[in-house]
Protein backbone atom coordinates (compact mmCIF):
# COMPACT_ATOMS: atom_id res chain seq x y z
CA UNK A 1 0.00 0.00 0.00
CA UNK A 2 2.08 2.93 -1.07
CA UNK A 3 -0.91 5.26 -1.87
CA UNK A 4 0.71 8.36 0.01
CA UNK A 5 -1.67 11.00 1.36
CA UNK A 6 -0.25 14.43 2.03
CA UNK A 7 0.33 15.20 6.06
CA UNK A 8 -0.04 18.60 5.70
CA UNK A 9 -2.89 20.66 4.35
CA UNK A 10 -3.38 20.34 0.49
CA UNK A 11 -5.33 23.05 -1.74
CA UNK A 12 -7.52 20.46 -2.65
CA UNK A 13 -8.37 19.56 1.14
CA UNK A 14 -10.62 22.83 0.33
CA UNK A 15 -12.66 21.62 -2.30
CA UNK A 16 -13.60 18.47 -0.02
CA UNK A 17 -13.99 20.98 2.72
CA UNK A 18 -16.20 23.17 0.06
CA UNK A 19 -18.17 19.92 -1.07
CA UNK A 20 -19.11 18.87 2.72
CA UNK A 21 -20.59 22.35 3.42
CA UNK A 22 -22.64 22.86 0.11
CA UNK A 23 -23.90 19.42 0.67
CA UNK A 24 -24.73 20.75 4.08
CA UNK A 25 -25.89 24.25 2.59
CA UNK A 26 -28.05 21.87 -0.14
CA UNK A 27 -30.04 20.25 1.89
CA UNK A 28 -30.42 22.25 4.17
CA UNK A 29 -32.54 24.72 1.39
CA UNK A 30 -34.42 21.04 0.69
CA UNK A 31 -35.57 21.25 3.90
CA UNK A 32 -36.67 25.06 4.59
CA UNK A 33 -40.40 24.82 5.04
CA UNK A 34 -42.02 26.36 2.02
CA UNK A 35 -45.82 27.42 3.30
CA UNK A 36 -45.11 28.94 6.77
CA UNK A 37 -47.56 31.03 6.65
CA UNK A 38 -51.61 30.36 8.61
CA UNK A 39 -51.70 27.88 11.38
CA UNK A 40 -49.31 25.54 12.32
CA UNK A 41 -49.73 21.69 13.34
CA UNK A 42 -47.15 19.25 15.59
CA UNK A 43 -47.13 16.14 13.02
CA UNK A 44 -46.32 12.75 15.34
CA UNK A 45 -45.29 10.01 13.36
CA UNK A 46 -44.60 6.78 13.98
CA UNK A 47 -42.49 4.17 11.76
CA UNK A 48 -42.87 6.54 9.01
CA UNK A 49 -46.85 7.26 9.59
CA UNK A 50 -48.42 10.60 10.69
CA UNK A 51 -50.13 9.65 13.71
CA UNK A 52 -51.78 12.99 14.92
CA UNK A 53 -52.00 16.01 13.81
CA UNK A 54 -52.26 18.88 16.14
CA UNK A 55 -52.91 22.72 15.89
CA UNK A 56 -50.18 24.65 18.05
CA UNK A 57 -52.71 26.69 19.50
CA UNK A 58 -54.29 24.34 21.07
CA UNK A 59 -52.80 22.92 24.37
CA UNK A 60 -52.68 19.17 24.67
CA UNK A 61 -51.09 16.20 25.48
CA UNK A 62 -50.82 13.02 23.33
CA UNK A 63 -48.64 9.56 24.21
CA UNK A 64 -47.30 7.76 21.53
CA UNK A 65 -46.56 3.66 22.56
CA UNK A 66 -44.63 0.88 21.64
CA UNK A 67 -41.08 -0.02 22.60
CA UNK A 68 -41.16 3.30 24.80
CA UNK A 69 -43.76 5.47 25.77
CA UNK A 70 -43.27 9.19 24.85
CA UNK A 71 -45.20 11.77 25.42
CA UNK A 72 -46.26 15.09 23.54
CA UNK A 73 -47.01 17.99 25.09
CA UNK A 74 -48.63 20.85 23.38
CA UNK A 75 -48.26 24.50 25.16
CA UNK A 76 -48.36 27.90 24.47
CA UNK A 77 -47.70 27.77 20.68
CA UNK A 78 -44.76 25.00 21.53
CA UNK A 79 -44.37 21.29 20.92
CA UNK A 80 -42.05 18.89 22.83
CA UNK A 81 -41.26 15.84 23.90
CA UNK A 82 -42.50 16.65 27.71
CA UNK A 83 -41.20 13.33 29.05
CA UNK A 84 -40.09 9.46 27.55
CA UNK A 85 -38.69 6.20 28.97
CA UNK A 86 -35.92 5.76 26.30
CA UNK A 87 -32.48 4.93 26.99
CA UNK A 88 -31.36 8.32 26.07
CA UNK A 89 -34.11 11.14 25.74
CA UNK A 90 -32.54 12.62 23.35
CA UNK A 91 -36.04 13.55 22.17
CA UNK A 92 -36.69 15.33 25.03
CA UNK A 93 -33.55 17.21 25.14
CA UNK A 94 -34.39 18.50 21.98
CA UNK A 95 -36.16 20.82 24.07
CA UNK A 96 -39.13 22.89 22.77
CA UNK A 97 -40.01 23.64 18.73
CA UNK A 98 -42.32 26.38 17.73
CA UNK A 99 -41.37 26.43 14.05
CA UNK A 100 -42.28 25.01 10.52
CA UNK A 101 -39.38 22.59 9.81
CA UNK A 102 -38.24 21.53 13.34
CA UNK A 103 -37.84 18.31 14.54
CA UNK A 104 -37.60 16.05 17.18
CA UNK A 105 -36.67 12.82 17.05
CA UNK A 106 -36.94 9.58 19.47
CA UNK A 107 -35.21 6.96 17.88
CA UNK A 108 -35.95 3.94 20.13
CA UNK A 109 -39.58 4.21 19.50
CA UNK A 110 -39.57 5.28 16.03
CA UNK A 111 -41.32 8.44 16.91
CA UNK A 112 -41.13 11.77 14.80
CA UNK A 113 -42.23 14.63 16.01
CA UNK A 114 -42.29 17.71 13.29
CA UNK A 115 -44.01 21.28 12.90
CA UNK A 116 -45.59 21.45 9.53
CA UNK A 117 -47.67 24.43 8.18
CA UNK A 118 -51.68 24.33 7.44
CA UNK A 119 -51.69 24.91 3.94
CA UNK A 120 -55.46 25.05 4.14
CA UNK A 121 -55.58 27.75 6.04
CA UNK A 122 -54.76 29.81 2.99
CA UNK A 123 -57.31 28.85 0.73
CA UNK A 124 -59.69 28.96 3.85
CA UNK A 125 -59.23 32.89 3.87
CA UNK A 126 -58.81 33.44 -0.27
CA UNK A 127 -62.47 31.51 -0.26
CA UNK B 1 5.52 -13.61 8.85
CA UNK B 2 7.03 -11.66 11.30
CA UNK B 3 5.27 -8.49 9.81
CA UNK B 4 1.96 -9.84 9.44
CA UNK B 5 2.19 -10.56 13.33
CA UNK B 6 3.21 -6.95 13.83
CA UNK B 7 0.45 -5.58 11.91
CA UNK B 8 -2.36 -7.79 13.87
CA UNK B 9 -0.42 -6.55 17.06
CA UNK B 10 -0.87 -3.07 16.48
CA UNK B 11 -4.49 -3.49 14.59
CA UNK B 12 -5.40 -5.06 18.07
CA UNK B 13 -3.64 -2.06 19.89
CA UNK B 14 -5.45 0.49 17.49
CA UNK B 15 -8.79 -1.17 17.95
CA UNK B 16 -8.61 -0.62 21.88
CA UNK B 17 -7.63 2.64 21.17
CA UNK B 18 -10.61 3.25 19.21
CA UNK B 19 -12.91 1.59 22.02
CA UNK B 20 -11.00 4.24 24.73
CA UNK B 21 -11.35 7.27 22.67
CA UNK B 22 -15.13 6.19 21.92
CA UNK B 23 -15.68 5.62 25.67
CA UNK B 24 -14.13 9.00 26.87
CA UNK B 25 -16.21 10.41 24.37
CA UNK B 26 -19.25 8.84 25.70
CA UNK B 27 -18.42 10.69 29.44
CA UNK B 28 -18.66 14.33 27.88
CA UNK B 29 -21.59 15.52 27.69
CA UNK B 30 -21.76 16.57 24.51
CA UNK B 31 -25.80 15.21 24.29
CA UNK B 32 -27.05 17.61 26.54
CA UNK B 33 -25.25 20.68 24.50
CA UNK B 34 -26.19 19.26 21.20
CA UNK B 35 -29.27 16.58 21.71
CA UNK B 36 -28.23 14.94 18.53
CA UNK B 37 -27.39 11.28 19.31
CA UNK B 38 -24.99 11.64 15.82
CA UNK B 39 -22.67 14.90 17.11
CA UNK B 40 -19.53 13.78 18.56
CA UNK B 41 -15.52 14.70 18.13
CA UNK B 42 -15.18 11.04 16.04
CA UNK B 43 -11.69 10.61 18.04
CA UNK B 44 -11.68 6.98 17.44
CA UNK B 45 -11.10 7.83 13.59
CA UNK B 46 -8.10 9.31 14.52
CA UNK B 47 -6.75 5.30 15.01
CA UNK B 48 -8.77 4.52 11.96
CA UNK B 49 -6.98 6.85 10.03
CA UNK B 50 -3.43 5.80 11.11
CA UNK B 51 -4.08 1.90 10.33
CA UNK B 52 -6.06 3.01 7.15
CA UNK B 53 -2.80 4.70 5.61
CA UNK B 54 -0.17 2.62 7.23
CA UNK B 55 -1.19 -1.10 6.65
CA UNK B 56 -4.15 -0.25 4.11
CA UNK B 57 -7.94 -0.83 3.71
CA UNK B 58 -7.88 -4.80 4.49
CA UNK B 59 -7.04 -4.14 8.03
CA UNK B 60 -8.36 -0.58 8.50
CA UNK B 61 -11.94 -2.10 7.61
CA UNK B 62 -10.86 -4.96 9.81
CA UNK B 63 -10.40 -2.60 13.15
CA UNK B 64 -13.41 -0.79 11.82
CA UNK B 65 -16.16 -3.28 12.10
CA UNK B 66 -14.11 -4.76 15.43
CA UNK B 67 -14.84 -1.14 16.76
CA UNK B 68 -18.36 -0.95 16.17
CA UNK B 69 -18.98 -5.07 16.74
CA UNK B 70 -17.30 -4.01 20.37
CA UNK B 71 -18.34 -0.90 21.26
CA UNK B 72 -22.31 -2.02 20.78
CA UNK B 73 -20.94 -5.03 22.97
CA UNK B 74 -19.93 -2.49 25.64
CA UNK B 75 -21.82 0.43 25.64
CA UNK B 76 -24.97 -0.04 23.20
CA UNK B 77 -27.44 -2.25 21.37
CA UNK B 78 -28.64 -3.82 17.97
CA UNK B 79 -29.88 -0.26 16.84
CA UNK B 80 -26.59 1.58 17.92
CA UNK B 81 -24.56 -1.38 15.91
CA UNK B 82 -26.97 -0.51 12.73
CA UNK B 83 -25.91 3.22 13.08
CA UNK B 84 -21.99 2.99 13.73
CA UNK B 85 -21.55 0.34 10.96
CA UNK B 86 -23.52 1.90 8.42
CA UNK B 87 -21.75 5.23 9.30
CA UNK B 88 -18.46 3.78 10.12
CA UNK B 89 -18.34 1.82 6.74
CA UNK B 90 -19.20 4.10 4.54
CA UNK B 91 -16.79 6.72 5.82
CA UNK B 92 -14.09 4.16 5.57
CA UNK B 93 -15.19 3.41 1.95
CA UNK B 94 -14.90 7.45 1.63
CA UNK B 95 -11.46 8.12 2.78
CA UNK B 96 -9.87 4.67 1.45
CA UNK B 97 -11.51 6.12 -2.37
CA UNK B 98 -10.05 9.65 -2.01
CA UNK B 99 -6.31 7.95 -0.56
CA UNK B 100 -6.49 6.19 -3.82
CA UNK B 101 -7.77 8.67 -5.98
CA UNK B 102 -5.57 11.55 -4.77
CA UNK B 103 -2.35 10.30 -3.13
CA UNK B 104 -0.13 12.94 -2.36
CA UNK B 105 -2.27 15.96 -3.68
CA UNK B 106 -4.33 15.52 -1.00
CA UNK B 107 -3.96 15.40 2.64
CA UNK B 108 -5.40 13.61 5.67
CA UNK B 109 -7.33 17.20 6.60
CA UNK B 110 -9.80 16.49 3.70
CA UNK B 111 -10.10 13.12 4.20
CA UNK B 112 -10.82 12.91 7.63
CA UNK B 113 -13.63 16.01 7.19
CA UNK B 114 -15.07 13.74 4.25
CA UNK B 115 -15.19 10.39 6.59
CA UNK B 116 -16.53 12.58 9.23
CA UNK B 117 -19.33 14.00 6.76
CA UNK B 118 -19.76 10.93 5.36
CA UNK B 119 -20.00 9.04 8.77
CA UNK B 120 -22.59 11.52 9.91
CA UNK B 121 -24.36 10.35 6.35
CA UNK B 122 -24.35 6.91 6.83
CA UNK B 123 -26.20 6.98 10.23
CA UNK B 124 -28.69 9.35 8.77
CA UNK B 125 -29.57 6.42 6.09
CA UNK B 126 -29.80 3.70 9.41
CA UNK B 127 -32.03 5.82 10.78
CA UNK B 128 -34.24 7.00 8.01
CA UNK B 129 -34.63 3.17 6.91
CA UNK B 130 -35.62 2.43 10.73
CA UNK B 131 -37.62 5.78 10.83
CA UNK B 132 -39.12 4.62 7.43
CA UNK B 133 -39.17 8.87 6.56
CA UNK B 134 -36.30 10.55 5.24
CA UNK B 135 -36.84 13.46 7.72
CA UNK B 136 -34.44 12.54 10.04
CA UNK B 137 -32.21 14.30 7.08
CA UNK B 138 -32.92 17.50 7.98
CA UNK B 139 -30.36 17.09 10.78
CA UNK B 140 -27.47 16.94 7.92
CA UNK B 141 -26.80 20.73 7.45
CA UNK B 142 -26.00 20.55 11.32
CA UNK B 143 -24.04 17.11 11.11
CA UNK B 144 -21.82 17.75 8.69
CA UNK B 145 -21.30 21.43 9.33
CA UNK B 146 -20.16 20.00 12.80
CA UNK B 147 -18.55 16.95 11.24
CA UNK B 148 -16.59 19.57 8.93
CA UNK B 149 -15.02 21.14 12.35
CA UNK B 150 -14.41 17.92 14.16
CA UNK B 151 -12.69 16.43 11.16
CA UNK B 152 -10.11 18.83 10.84
CA UNK B 153 -9.18 19.11 14.99
CA UNK B 154 -9.25 15.27 14.94
CA UNK B 155 -7.19 15.21 11.23
CA UNK B 156 -4.56 17.06 13.45
CA UNK B 157 -4.13 14.71 15.80
CA UNK B 158 -3.68 12.09 13.00
CA UNK B 159 -1.42 14.08 11.26
CA UNK B 160 1.06 14.74 13.90
CA UNK B 161 0.74 10.66 14.52
CA UNK B 162 1.74 9.42 11.71
CA UNK B 163 4.48 12.05 11.36
CA UNK B 164 5.50 10.82 14.83
CA UNK B 165 5.33 7.12 13.31
CA UNK B 166 7.26 8.02 10.63
CA UNK B 167 4.45 7.74 7.93
CA UNK B 168 6.47 9.52 5.20
CA UNK B 169 9.62 7.81 5.56
CA UNK B 170 8.16 4.56 4.41
CA UNK B 171 10.18 3.39 7.37
CA UNK B 172 6.20 2.49 9.08
CA UNK B 173 5.58 -0.11 11.94
CA UNK B 174 6.21 -3.10 9.77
Amino acid sequence: MKSKLSLQFKKRDFIIIAAALLLAAAVFLFFLPKGETGRLYAEISKNGEVIASLPLDTDAEYVVNGDYENVVTISDGSAFFSSSNCPNEDCVHTGKLTKAGQLAVCLPNGVTLRIVGGEGDVDAIAG
Amino acid sequence: MKNGLKKLTVCGLMTAVCLILGYLEHLLPFSLIIPLPGIKLGLSNIALLVVLLMYGPAYAYGVTALKCGLSALLFGSVTSLAFSLTGGLLAMTAMWLLTLTFKEKLSVFGVSVAGAVMHNVGQLSAASVIMGSAAVFSYLPLLATAGTVTGLVTAAVASRTLHLLGYEKDAVLS
